[in-house]
């Protein structure tokens, strides 16, 4: 449309528009009628002729008007204005219709936000769609760099995790770090924001002392020091220069990363330290050709390894986007969740549709009077559905008020080091998604009605009495609608009940060691004082330093008040549990080529009392267990069984696949439990662990180790352990600090949360539910007073008519349940990797949840039933 | 609508034109731009007092004439409508693609 058109309809005075038209047109009839009468027609008859010349004098202002009107605007702009005060006339429908659908849309709404901020929102690095990473777990460095000059469709990159102990500035403090090749952030194709980011030369040796630093690393560590760029820092008793800053907000590849470093290209580094693989995708080459070539040239790389691999090791290996790779399982938990939320949306929606229906019914005569005076079907339906929107949008702006609520709650799904590196928040696509949302609601919703709207029989709808009845149809399209809100109500129930049972599963699960009053905490020596592995390859007076150091920690925890014991592990259960591979001596099932693959953990000798772990059968540890000592180890109840079935496990042996000496196996302690939600991702933990020695480590027994402590008063521990520690030696950081308790349930806090979600919105289902029930139910029994009465005159008894109105309930309900434990066993399926210790499937869950579901559906038409039961017959007639 | 006098028949979009043409020869009133149609068409062509007012109407929101209030011939208050700069465009250009219109109906009949 052309602006000055648009510009002088809009000035254009409507009112004025009219009258002057119509003093016109009657000007024109009067020349008309006055030739007419020249020409000798009867003044009478001419003035006749000239008005019906001119037709329907109203309908001509009309036309005449729409050419200065916009049509479709204005009356849509009517229908607003008309919708708004038919939702203000009854506040108590609007209210409850609002706040219905403002639940519904404000938990889509959290809900989608974090699946944009996971799922959707691109990395923030250039063509983020061809990053991607390689799956395959840690391998060694070497065999990355066969990798690398083998592969032709991706640029890779390798990387692995680490720490490092900066000092000289205070006390020391332990950084997270990413030991990463010199091509790592031209692979991810983004440049330092102050200096420079790593170069290829950085991996030569001698020039591998550089580090670039984090934005958020350089803020709080070196207070934001405007020449930090060529400054030299102490970082594991090592000198390195900082080259560079990256950019606020990169963190790359986890988001608690503070500092990068190159990888060292060297022995013994080329063998014994592993990482992980990524890269980018060169031009023209797809995810699958990737995937391909990775798996050709697998073989050759491992026929490399100076160590036999296990048979089929890394056959596994997969080239997956990035940023699928970093969101791992939450993808499907968050798809899930918003699966549930978008039933829960429906049931919102369907109830509202009811309560529009049972609105519509008594709007029959208002729309028959419209009908009549000329309203075309099509207007109508579109009053309707302006109205459904409208309320569809209002309950959409306090779902969106809701919404910061919700994400809050969904935000504690993700694991810490999961969050989204760009954060959480509301942005246009969320708030797009919210708006579209409640489009779509208000249309699904106001579509019913609207279209049974259209069928209105015009005159026996004007004669009827103020009171409408139920119609047979809509008591079909409103009992559909209920049933199938309580079906679904049913599948979210029984979805939250498998959670709820796997979560208490879960928490109450014997974990194997005693829990309570134990303090844990992460001891990180710089690499110089304490280099990985106490092994001969080291040198004599480090692993002695480090050997002391560890010593001296122990005897001064073990003075402290109420410590009743003290022991190191390289790991705790619950923490990040390692596999390890063995093979066993005279046993042609686990050989070093198809070993036995369980989870290690590297002890020193009062672990297993410290821990309260029962010592079955022969000895555990002692410090006479040295590299001078023959080597041994001591295995779960669970290994012995299966690797020497029916026989004593003591005095058989042992051996890490890859390692020549065999180990002898000296004692045999009880099973403990480890893992949590997702066992699928850990060794199976039936096959039972294997513990060795602190002093005879396997391929690199840790430097730095986990102190574990019993004592009395925990919280007590967990303040002074600080302290403790820094006394023998303070350059030594102490990190993660916790009660086991604690450990633990950090552990179960996302299953907790996906439970809680679940239950909320199952309750959320149930409740919309027993409203759409009840609100049938007694819209029913009001429209039936009269007939209810004439049965009660004739001598119907009021426990009847409770029964009979019950019973109605009583089918609704039934049918919603049975339907709905069918499609809720076709759906928990979909569940099976959230479960722990329940069948998807399981019998007590459907009958348990089928059971509240009934009971709510009594309930609500219980008290529909006692008024109906309490009609009086004479009242109820004379009301005709 | 412009309706043949014989027939019932009707050429749409010639209103317009046929109005912008009448006043491009000065001032004139509704009624008397009917009048003036039917006289100078020989009485094949009446207008329609029902598509006149809506046509000046439309006329007038784009611009191709202006109307103002003025004395009639009878002494009665008449809107006077003239024809603008834009509107006599308009007549040009219409009538362009009238003459084109007839001149392929033309073809047609001659050659079909």
């Amino acid at each position: 449309m052309n602006f000055t058109r648009m510009w002088r309809r809009m000035r254009a005075n409507r009112d004025s528009i009219e009258s002057e038209l119509r003093s016109e047109m009657q000007q024109h009839i009067e020349l008309l009628a006055a030739r007419l009468i020249a020409e000798g027609t009867p003044a009478e008859e001419a003035r006749l002729i000239a008005r019906r010349r001119f037709g329907n004098p109203r309908s001509l202002t009309e036309e005449s008007r729409q050419a200065w009107s916009f049509p479709s605007l204005e009356s849509f702009l009517q229908d607003v204005r008309f919708g708004l005060r038919m939702l203000m006339r009854s506040p108590g429908f609007t209210l409850v219709a609002v706040l219905t659908l403002a639940l519904g849309i404000g938990a889509n709404t959290a809900v989608f936000s974090s699946v944009n901020a996971l799922l959707i929102r691109p990395l923030p690095v250039p063509n983020p769609d061809r990053l991607v990473s390689v799956y395959l777990s840690y391998l060694p460095m070497a065999g990355f760099r066969h990798f690398r000059e083998r592969v032709r469709t991706i640029d890779l990159a390798g990387f692995h995790y680490t720490g490092l102990n900066l000092s000289g500035q205070g006390e020391a403090v332990r950084l997270n770090a990413a030991g990463v090749s010199a091509n790592f952030f031209s692979v991810i194709g983004v440049r330092a924001a102050h200096g420079r980011a790593f170069e290829e030369d950085d991996s030569t040796p001698g020039r591998e002392h550089v580090v670039v630093l984090s934005h958020a690393a350089w803020q709080t560590r070196f207070s934001s020091d405007p020449g930090i760029v060529g400054r030299f820092i102490q970082l594991d008793d090592t000198t390195y220069q900082v080259v560079g800053v990256m950019p606020a907000g990169f963190s790359f590849p986890d988001r608690a990363v503070e500092v990068w470093t190159p990888l060292k290209f060297t022995d013994p580094d080329l063998w014994g330290t592993w990482v992980q693989m990524m890269g980018r995708l060169r031009d023209g080459a797809t995810v699958s050709q990737a995937t391909a070539e990775m798996k050709a040239v697998l073989p050759q790389v491992v026929g490399l390894f100076p160590y036999p691999m296990p048979q089929g090791w890394g056959s596994w290996i997969n080239v997956i986007p990035t940023q699928r790779r970093m969101v791992g399982d939450l993808r499907t938990k968050l798809l899930l969740m918003l699966g549930a939320v978008g039933l829960v949306l429906l049931i919102a929606c369907s109830n509202v549709a009811n309560m529009l229906l049972a609105r519509a019914a008594s709007r029959q005569r208002e729309i028959a009077v419209r009908t009549a005076l000329g309203a075309g079907q099509g207007r109508i339906v579109r009053q309707l559905i302006t109205e459904s929107v409208l309320l569809a949008l209002l309950g959409g702006g306090a779902g969106l008020a809701l919404a910061p609520l919700g994400m809050q709650l969904v935000r504690r799904l993700i694991p810490e080091d999961q969050l989204p590196v760009t954060g959480v928040s509301l942005d246009l696509r969320v708030l797009a998604f919210a708006a579209g949302a409640a489009m779509l609601t208000g249309i699904l919703f106001g579509i019913a009605p609207a279209l049974r709207a259209r069928r209105i029989n015009v005159e026996p709808a004007l004669r009827a009495s103020g009171r409408s009845s139920l119609s047979r149809e809509r008591r079909r399209i409103s009992s559909s609608l209920v049933i199938a809100e309580t079906a679904l109500g049913m599948v979210l129930a029984v979805a939250a009940g498998l959670l709820v049972r796997s979560l208490w599963q879960l928490s109450h699960e014997q974990t194997g060691f005693n829990p309570d009053a134990l303090v844990t905490a992460s001891l990180t020596p710089s690499v110089a004082m304490c280099p990985p592995g106490f092994g001969p390859t080291r040198a004599a007076t480090a692993s002695a330093r480090c050997t002391a150091f560890y010593d001296s920690v122990l005897a001064a925890v073990r003075s402290a008040a109420g410590v009743e014991g003290a022991a190191f592990a390289d790991d705790i259960p619950f923490g990040n549990n390692m596999n390890t591979v063995l093979a066993v001596e005279n046993n042609p099932q686990y050989t070093a080529n198809s070993p036995f693959q369980l989870m290690d953990f590297t002890v020193s000798p009062s672990y297993f009392q410290t821990m309260g772990i029962p010592l079955l059968a022969g000895r555990t540890f002692t410090d006479q267990d040295n590299l001078q000592a023959p080597g041994v180890v001591i295995v779960s109840r669970n290994m012995a069984r299966r690797a020497w079935p029916g026989q004593s496990p003591i005095g058989k042996r042992v051996k890490p696949s890859w390692m020549k000496e065999w180990r002898t196996v000296v004692g045999v302690v009880d099973e403990i439990r480890t893992f949590g939600m997702s066992p699928g991702d850990w060794a199976d933990p039936s096959m039972g662990f294997v513990y060795f020695p602190v002093r005879q480590g396997i391929v690199s027994p840790p430097a730095q180790l986990k102190l574990v402590i019993r004592t009395i008063d925990p919280a007590r521990m967990v303040s002074q352990i600080g302290d403790i520690v820094s006394r023998v030696n303070s350059t030594v950081p102490v990190t993660k600090i916790q009660t086991m308790q604690d450990v633990i349930s950090v552990f179960n806090a996302a299953p907790r949360t996906t439970t809680w979600l679940f239950t909320a919105f199952s309750g959320i289902a149930l409740a919309l539910g027993a409203v759409g029930i009840y609100s049938l139910i007694s819209y029913s029994v009001s429209s039936r007073t009269q007939e209810i009465g004439i049965r009660m005159a004739l001598g119907a008894e009021r426990g009847e008519v409770l029964r009979r109105v019950l019973g109605e309930g009583f089918v609704l309900g039934g049918s919603g349940i049975v339907i709905g434990t069918v499609a809720a066993l076709a759906v928990t399926r979909l569940l099976r990797n959230f479960l722990y210790g329940v069948q998807p499937t399981d019998a007590l869950t459907l009958v348990a949840v089928g059971a509240l579901l009934m009971l709510v559906a009594l309930l609500a038409s219980y008290f529909p039933a006692r008024r109906a039961a309490s009609i009086d017959p004479i009242t109820a007639l004379r009301y005709e | 609508m412009v309706r043949f006098a014989s027939r019932n028949e009707m050429l749409p979009g010639t209103l317009d034109m046929l109005i912008l043409k009448t006043l491009s020869l000065g001032r004139m009133h509704g009624y008397g731009i009917a009048q003036r149609i039917q006289q100078v068409s020989g009485e094949v062509l009446q207008v329609e007092e029902g598509s006149l007012y809506p046509a000046l109407q439309r006329l007038l929101v784009n611009g191709w004439v202006r109307a103002e209030w003025g004395t009639s011939e009878n002494n009665r208050r008449a809107r006077y409508y003239t024809l603008t700069a834009a509107g006599r465009r308009q007549l040009g250009a219409e009538v362009a693609s009238f003459h084109e219109t007839i001149a392929g109906i033309l073809r047609v009949l001659e050659t079909a």
